[in-house]
């Protein structure tokens, strides 16, 4: 496979970054923000894509519901709609007396995803880095991070708080897909995904880069049309691994209406 | 001195070289180990770290080789005033007493960031480096937690496969590694020793470039002696220590990063333009090429001379501008003709990145 082929410059990077943020604007709401910082740094070259959502929130159901049911929260309906494929993600929190064993001080009941798309000079493509904070702004640990984006095992109470039935990362390959590293311009330890498959990621959904000339029967170069929305398919893919839902529609800003 | 003798007194240098570090336990936090009401005498340890040590590791032998006998010996120690009730019970109360991961450094109020190599900040400073131990009230507003030994592994591992991706175009050399040839390596990082460091370096490949067949650094050499054995580029952070001329950084660290993979030469692009002999010369990329394209793309230093052919003129007035700033390579300023991949393959750090200090020079400020 050509790497050459899904490589992306640091200029493309820009100017996509820069589109898919005016484009994401319109689907901006109460809880989901975008935002391009460009002079965060003074040698900041490329632009950083910010997406704000909330992740979980967590209603106390009301009280006519039987003592277990209170406990099974699922996401509020909103994200229901942005969800690709609708499945709603559901938590399940432990026992009320073992609540006090949690490692957020506070109880949890808004989680709020910060994702910062940058660009890696090394890579020669986007990198997602992110951070997770509840609704007093405590960041959420390694391990609490791991919990919530690793495939559920076995439910066993006391070390666990919450699962997440979506979470696709399987158990045991944590550590080989997030990490954590300074921000590029900000300066500050960040959670991010590690870049290193992306290549090999957006090489298998190469041909939607390539325009096929049907009568030579060969490859013409990058379609730069359809390479424009690199970004958004890479986010499309990626983003569900740490819970980064985009609006369904979102995902193909230049698509043709049909 | 002999060509291989040499390069076994650089590899020893940076190999076994130490930095000396000098901690003393946070005031308050040696109050609460205590338990005493008024201020202790200091607590100070002299520690002897590799020059490529990492913190995660130095922090476990601080508490375990320092602060646990410390503690134990302060409260057996007797004290006619103390309430025993309150003490802490035996060398279990004191593990669970000092939580290795609410422990953080300060160096003159800033947090140290666990993550990065200890000597980043080594060029601020005469020696020893003195550093101020907290074992509580971790600043979570500005660092996250620090991790675990094995968590710090696996994110040591994701740095070397991007330095493998930067020299050559993919992780496959990391990725490949056999677990038990993981494990020997992560043992090596620990203990620092030099099988350590001829595996990582078996990691990155030796391009087996013979200097001496270039003896003129800043000349245009035939590109048919260019060995195929050179890494597509070098994977380079640059800590630039803040600027006179430039705002404050709004963070909480002296320094601005700025990475970037810098390729070990270039081709003339004299010969390139007539279209009959297409680069038929190449330029090894020199420190002093590699530091002012960097400075010039980020506006640190004018660009005119960067897209004109490496004459004799452009090289001139770049070494004007350079010596504005200082360089500083594992704590010493190498020679600005020295060519990059030299220095790739000799001063690189144990997660494969050539880590280049800048500092501007104090003489331009008015």
């Amino acid at each position: 496979m050509n790497n050459a082929n899904v490589e992306l410059s640091s200029v493309e990077f820009s100017q996509f970054a820069k589109k898919l943020s005016n484009h994401l604007k319109g689907f901006e709401q109460g809880d989901f923000s975008v935002k391009l910082l460009e002079s965060v740094s003074p040698f900041q070259k490329e632009p950083v894509l910010v997406l704000k959502k909330v992740i979980f929130s967590f209603e106390q159901k009301s009280s006519t519901q039987t003592e277990d049911d209170s406990y099974v929260l699922a996401s509020t309906k909103d994200h229901e709609s942005e969800t690709s494929n609708s499945d709603s993600i559901e938590l399940l929190c432990i026992e009320d007396e073992e609540l006090n064993d949690l490692s957020l001080e506070e109880s949890i009941m808004e989680i709020t995803g910060e994702y910062h798309i940058t660009y890696s000079s090394s890579y020669r493509c986007p990198v997602l880095y992110f951070i997770f904070y509840n609704q007093g702004g405590v960041v959420l640990q390694i391990e609490e991070i791991e919990e919530m984006l690793t495939q559920p095992k076995q439910f066993k109470g006391r070390d666990l708080f919450f699962y997440n039935r979506n979470a696709v990362l399987p158990r045991g390959e944590f550590y080989s897909a997030i990490g954590i590293q300074d921000h590029p311009y900000l300066q500050k330890p960040f959670y991010f995904l590690h870049p290193c498959e992306t290549h090999q990621l957006m090489g298998l959904v190469t041909n939607n880069f390539q325009d096929f000339d049907e009568n030579k029967k060969e490859i013409n170069q990058r379609d730069t049309k359809k390479f424009e929305n690199y970004i958004s398919i890479w986010l499309g893919l990626v983003g569900p691994i740490v819970l980064l839902y985009l609006p369904q529609n979102a995902i193909w800003p230049q698509e043709p209406e049909k | 001195m002999e060509k291989a003798e040499f390069q076994q007194e650089i590899n020893s240098h940076v190999w076994e070289g130490a930095v000396p570090l000098s901690f003393t336990l946070d005031p308050a936090d040696s109050m609460h180990l205590t338990f005493t009401a008024s201020l202790p005498a200091p607590f100070n340890t002299f520690y002897a770290s590799h020059r490529n040590g990492y913190f995660p590791y130095i922090l476990q032998k601080l508490k375990n080789d320092w602060l646990v006998p410390l503690l134990v010996f302060e409260s057996h120690k007797p004290q006619l005033t103390r309430d025993d009730s309150k003490g802490i019970e035996g060398d279990d109360g004191i593990d669970s007493e000092l939580n290795l991961k609410e422990f953080w450094i300060e160096y003159e109020g800033y947090a140290l960031k666990w993550q990065s190599r200890n000597n980043n900040l080594e060029a601020l400073n005469t020696e020893p480096w003195h550093l101020i131990l907290h074992t509580r009230n971790y600043p979570s507003e500005k660092l996250l937690r620090g991790p675990t030994v094995p968590q710090f592994e696996k994110m040591f591992l994701s740095l070397l496969k991007e330095t493998d991706f930067v020299r050559n175009g993919s992780s496959k050399k990391v990725m490949d590694l056999a677990k038990s040839e993981q494990v020997a390596l992560l043992e090596g990082l620990k203990a620092m020793n030099p099988s350590f460091f001829q595996a990582i370096n078996r990691l990155c490949g030796y391009s087996v470039v013979n200097w001496a067949a270039f003896p003129e650094l800043d000349c245009p050499v035939h590109i048919s002696k260019l060995p195929q054995t050179v890494p597509k580029a070098v994977p380079v952070r640059f800590y630039i220590l803040k600027p006179l001329n430039l705002p404050p950084f709004d963070n909480s660290d002296p320094y601005q990063v700025i990475q970037a993979p810098v390729s070990v030469y270039y081709l003339s692009q004299k010969n390139a333009s007539d279209k009959q002999t297409e680069h038929s010369e190449f330029w090894w990329t020199s420190l002093r090429t590699a530091v002012y394209s960097m400075l010039s793309s980020h506006s640190l230093a004018p660009s005119t001379y960067l897209d004109c052919e490496m004459d004799i003129e452009s090289t001139k007035k770049i070494k004007v501008l350079l010596e504005g700033w200082e360089c500083l390579i594992h704590g010493v300023s190498p020679m600005w003709q020295t060519p990059l991949l030299w220095l790739a393959e000799n001063l690189s750090y144990p997660d494969g990145f050539l880590h280049i200090i800048l500092i501007q020079k104090n003489t331009n400020s008015t």
